[in-house]
C-alpha cells in the first residue's frame, strides 16, 4: 500500500487532495486497462459484460461471423486449455474487483476519519468483492447452483449490526462490484465504483443534506450552539455533526471530564500555577506488567511525577498504556530514548503527547 | 438499521426485475433483424442462382454462438423448421433462429439438473430427445423459456456394439433411428450407421458398414470417418454427415453406397451439428476450439 501511495505522491505532484488523486488512479487503471487489452485482446470479453447479457436476455442476437469477418477468441490467440482459461479469468476479474474497491476503501477512511470507523469493515471492502465475483464464477448459470447458494447463505446467521447506515452503503457497493466482476462486466464495475466515490466524496465535502437545527423550541440551547461550531478562519472544528448533536446532558457530562483533563494537563488560566501533568505517554506492548515496570523506572527516574492511567488489551493486538507525565523541560527526548534502550524487551513502541503546545514526539522500536 | 436497508433494497430488486421486458428487442435490435433476414435473402438468392459452383461452399450467414453453447454438439429441426440445440454435459436445450441469429429460448430437463454425455438432439412428432454418447435417449416435450421439463429415458442396448455415438435422426417415413457412430469396436471399421427400428412391436436394428479402406480410398489423408453428425437430404432421401475430427463431409444413400466424400469448407474447426431445412439451408454447428461456437448456414448441401 506504501507504494501505491508514493506512486500517488509522484503523480500528483505530493497533492493531498482527494478527487485529484482519485482521478490519477482511475486514469491509471484506463491507462492499465488498455494496455492489457492492447497485448491481449481477448480479455475484452471480461470488461465487456457479455456474461451478463448472455446470462439473461432471451430472445438473444447472436453475433454475425460473417460481418465481422473474424471470429472472437475468447482467451488468448494460443491453445489455451479451458482449465488455464479459467484460471486467468478468474485471476484478472478478481484483481480487477480489488484495484476497483481501493479507492472505495480510501473514501471511506477519509470520510469516516472524524468519527472513527471499524477496520473490519475497511478490510471487508476489500476482500468482499473478491468473493462475490468468485462465487458468481462457480454459479454461472446454473439454477441448481445458486439455490444451493442461497441455502447455504439461508443456514449462515448474520448478525452483525452496523454501526452506521452509511456503512450498509459501502458494503452493498462491495457486494455489487463483484457481481460485476464476477458476471464479466468489469467496466460496469469500473463506472459504479468512479461514480460512487465521486457522490460520496462530494456529500461529505460540501455537507450535504445537514439538516439544520430547529431554533425554534430551544433557540437558548441551539444558538450558542451554532456560535460555537462556526470557524474563525484558523480553527476548524473537527466534528460539527457531533458538536451539534450534543444535548445539555451530555454537553455537562462532557464538560465535567474535560475540566478533570484540564487540571491534569492544561494551564491555569490565570498562569500562576502550572499543570500538574504536561504530557501523555502512549505505550504500546505485548505485555502490560513487564511494560509498567520498564516505563515507571524510566519516569521515576527522568520525570517529575507520573501517573498510570490504564491500559487497553484488546484480542490479537498488542497493549496500549497511557500515562500522565510532568516532564523536566525538554527532557521528551531523553525519556523516548531511554525507553527505547531500558525498555528493549518489554516495550514495542512509546509516544508522546504534550499538552498545550501541540507538538508530538513519536518513536518506534 | 441494516435489516431496514435491506428489505427495500430487495423490494426495489424485485420490482425492477419484474418490470425489466427482456422479452422484447429495441427498435435498433428489431432493424438489425430485419436488415439481417434481407442479407440472407439476397445471399442465397445470389448463392443459387449463379453459375459458379464455389458459390455452394460459401456461407450465407455464420452465427457465433454464446458461450454456454461452447460445446454445441447436435441440431435437429421440428417438422416447422425451427431449430434446436444442445449444451454437450448438461440438459438445456437451445430454440435458434438460423436465419437472423437469434438464441429464441432456453429450457432444461428435470426438475433437477441433468448432467450426461450428450452427443445428439432429435426430433420425432412432437417429442423431443438428447442421446448420449452410449445410446440412452431422453425424451422429452418442447418447453417455453426457461421451464424445467419432465423427461423419460430408454436405451436402444447398442452399447456392445459402438462405443461412443455422435449422431441421429429419426426417419418418421420408416419409424426408425438412424445413429452415426464415431467410435466403433471392431477393427477396419472406417464408418458404422445403425437403424434401430422404433416402431410399435417392432425389434431389432440394422448395420450399414462402410470399410475404412473405401474411405481412404477416396480421402487418403483419412484413417476413417469419425461421424460427428448425420441428417437426412430432404431433396433425394440421402444422409448427409460431417465428422469432426477429420473436417469432413459425406453424402451417401441409405444402401451405403457413397455418393460424395470431400472435406468441409474453410472455418469449421470442429464440425459437431448437421441439420437441413425444407427449404434446402444446410446448417452445420461447431463446437468452439479456440473460438467461438458457431452455427454456419450454406445455401444447400455441399457439392
Amino acid at each position: 500500500m506504501s507504494f501505491v501511495s508514493r506512486m500517488m505522491d509522484l503523480a500528483t505532484g505530493g497533492s493531498e487532495s482527494p478527487v485529484r488523486r482519485l482521478l490519477v488512479y482511475y486514469l491509471f487503471l484506463v491507462l492499465l486497462t488498455t494496455l492489457l487489452v492492447q497485448i491481449f485482446p481477448p480479455f475484452d470479453v471480461l470488461f465487456a459484460g457479455e456474461r451478463l447479457e448472455e446470462s439473461t436476455a432471451v430472445p438473444q442476437l447472436l453475433n454475425d461471423g460473417l460481418g465481422s469477418g473474424s471470429i472472437m477468441t475468447v482467451i488468448g490467440d494460443t491453445s489455451l486449455s479451458p482449465r488455464l482459461q479459467s484460471i486467468l479469468t478468474a485471476f484478472v476479474v478478481m484483481i480487477g474487483a480489488l484495484l476497483l474497491m481501493l479507492p472505495v476503501s480510501w473514501v471511506y477512511m477519509a470520510v469516516r476519519r472524524s468519527t472513527g470507523y471499524a477496520q473490519s469493515i475497511v478490510q471487508t471492502m476489500l476482500i468482499l468483492p473478491i468473493v462475490v465475483a468468485g462465487i458468481v464464477l462457480v454459479v454461472r448459470n446454473s439454477l441448481a447452483l445458486a439455490f444451493s447458494l442461497a441455502g447455504i447463505m439461508a443456514g449462515v446467521r448474520f448478525r452483525n449490526n452496523l454501526r452506521d447506515p452509511r456503512d450498509t452503503v459501502f458494503i452493498f457497493l462491495a457486494i455489487g462490484v463483484g457481481l460485476a466482476a464476477g458476471v464479466q462486466a468489469l467496466t460496469v464495475a469500473a463506472v459504479l465504483s468512479l461514480m460512487f466515490n465521486f457522490l460520496t466524496l462530494t456529500a461529505w465535502r460540501t455537507n450535504f443534506g445537514r439538516s439544520p437545527l430547529n431554533l425554534a423550541p430551544k433557540a437558548g440551547w441551539s444558538e450558542p450552539l451554532e456560535t460555537l461550531v462556526e470557524t474563525n478562519g484558523t480553527k476548524t472544528v473537527p466534528d460539527r455533526d457531533l458538536l451539534l448533536s450534543l444535548t445539555p446532558a451530555t454537553a455537562t457530562a462532557l464538560a465535567e471530564r474535560f475540566n478533570r483533563v484540564q487540571k491534569l494537563l492544561g494551564a491555569d488560566p490565570s498562569g500562576k500555577k502550572k499543570p500538574r501533568y504536561n504530557a501523555v505517554l502512549k505505550v504500546a506492548a505485548n505485555e502490560v506488567a513487564p511494560a509498567r515496570e520498564a516505563v515507571e523506572a524510566v519516569l521515576g527516574n527522568l520525570s517529575k511525577r507520573f501517573r498510570f492511567d490504564g491500559a487497553d488489551t484488546p484480542d490479537g493486538k498488542p497493549a496500549s498504556l497511557w500515562y500522565l507525565v510532568r516532564l523536566k523541560k525538554n527532557s521528551a527526548d531523553d525519556v523516548v530514548s531511554a525507553l527505547l534502550s531500558h525498555g528493549r524487551d518489554a516495550i514495542l513502541g512509546a509516544e508522546f503527547e504534550m499538552a498545550g503546545a501541540g507538538e508530538k514526539e513519536k518513536d518506534k522500536l | 438499521m441494516t435489516r431496514l436497508l435491506i428489505a427495500p433494497a430487495l423490494l426495489l430488486l424485485v420490482l425492477g426485475s419484474a418490470a425489466c421486458d427482456r422479452s422484447a428487442f429495441s427498435d435498433d435490435a428489431r432493424a438489425e433483424l430485419s436488415a439481417r433476414s434481407r442479407d440472407l435473402t439476397e445471399r442465397l438468392t445470389a448463392a443459387r442462382s449463379g453459375r459458379d459452383s464455389t458459390a455452394w461452399d460459401k456461407p450465407v450467414a455464420k452465427w457465433e454462438l454464446p458461450s454456454m453453447l461452447s460445446e454445441a454438439s447436435g441440431l435437429a429441426l421440428t417438422s416447422d423448421d425451427r431449430l434446436f440445440t444442445h449444451g454437450d454435459e448438461t440438459g438445456d436445450v437451445y430454440e435458434l433462429d438460423y436465419r437472423r441469429g437469434v438464441v429464441v429460448k432456453r429450457f432444461q430437463l428435470g426438475p433437477e439438473p441433468v448432467t450426461d454425455d450428450f452427443e445428439a438432439i432429435v426430433v420425432r412428432d412432437s417429442m423431443l430427445m438428447l442421446m448420449t454418447a452410449k445410446g440412452r435417449f431422453y425424451e422429452f416435450r418442447e418447453g417455453d423459456n426457461a421451464e424445467r421439463v419432465p423427461y423419460r429415458t430408454w436405451d436402444v442396448q447398442l452399447d456392445d456394439a459402438c462405443r461412443d455415438f455422435e449422431g441421429a435422426y429419426y426417419d418418421s417415413t420408416t419409424s426408425e433411428m438412424v445413429m452415426a457412430c464415431k467410435v466403433a469396436r471392431g477393427k477396419n471399421a472406417g464408418l458404422l450407421i445403425y437403424r434401430v427400428s422404433l416402431a410399435d412391436g417392432a425389434s431389432g436394428y440394422s448395420r450399414i458398414d462402410i470399410p475404412a479402406d473405401t474411405i481412404r480410398a477416396r480421402m487418403p489423408d483419412w484413417k476413417e470417418f469419425s461421424a460427428s453428425d448425420i441428417t437426412l437430404r430432404r431433396d433425394n432421401g440421402n444422409w448427409l454427415l460431417v465428422a469432426g475430427p477429420e473436417n469432413g463431409y459425406l453424402e451417401m444413400v441409405p444402401d451405403g453406397r457413397v455418393v460424395r466424400m470431400r472435406s468441409l469448407p474453410r472455418g469449421h474447426p470442429q464440425a459437431e451439428g448437421l441439420a437441413m431445412t425444407r427449404d434446402g439451408l444446410l446448417l452445420v454447428a461447431d463446437e468452439a476450439a479456440r473460438s467461438r461456437a458457431t452455427l454456419t448456414v450454406y445455401p444447400g448441401p455441399l457439392r
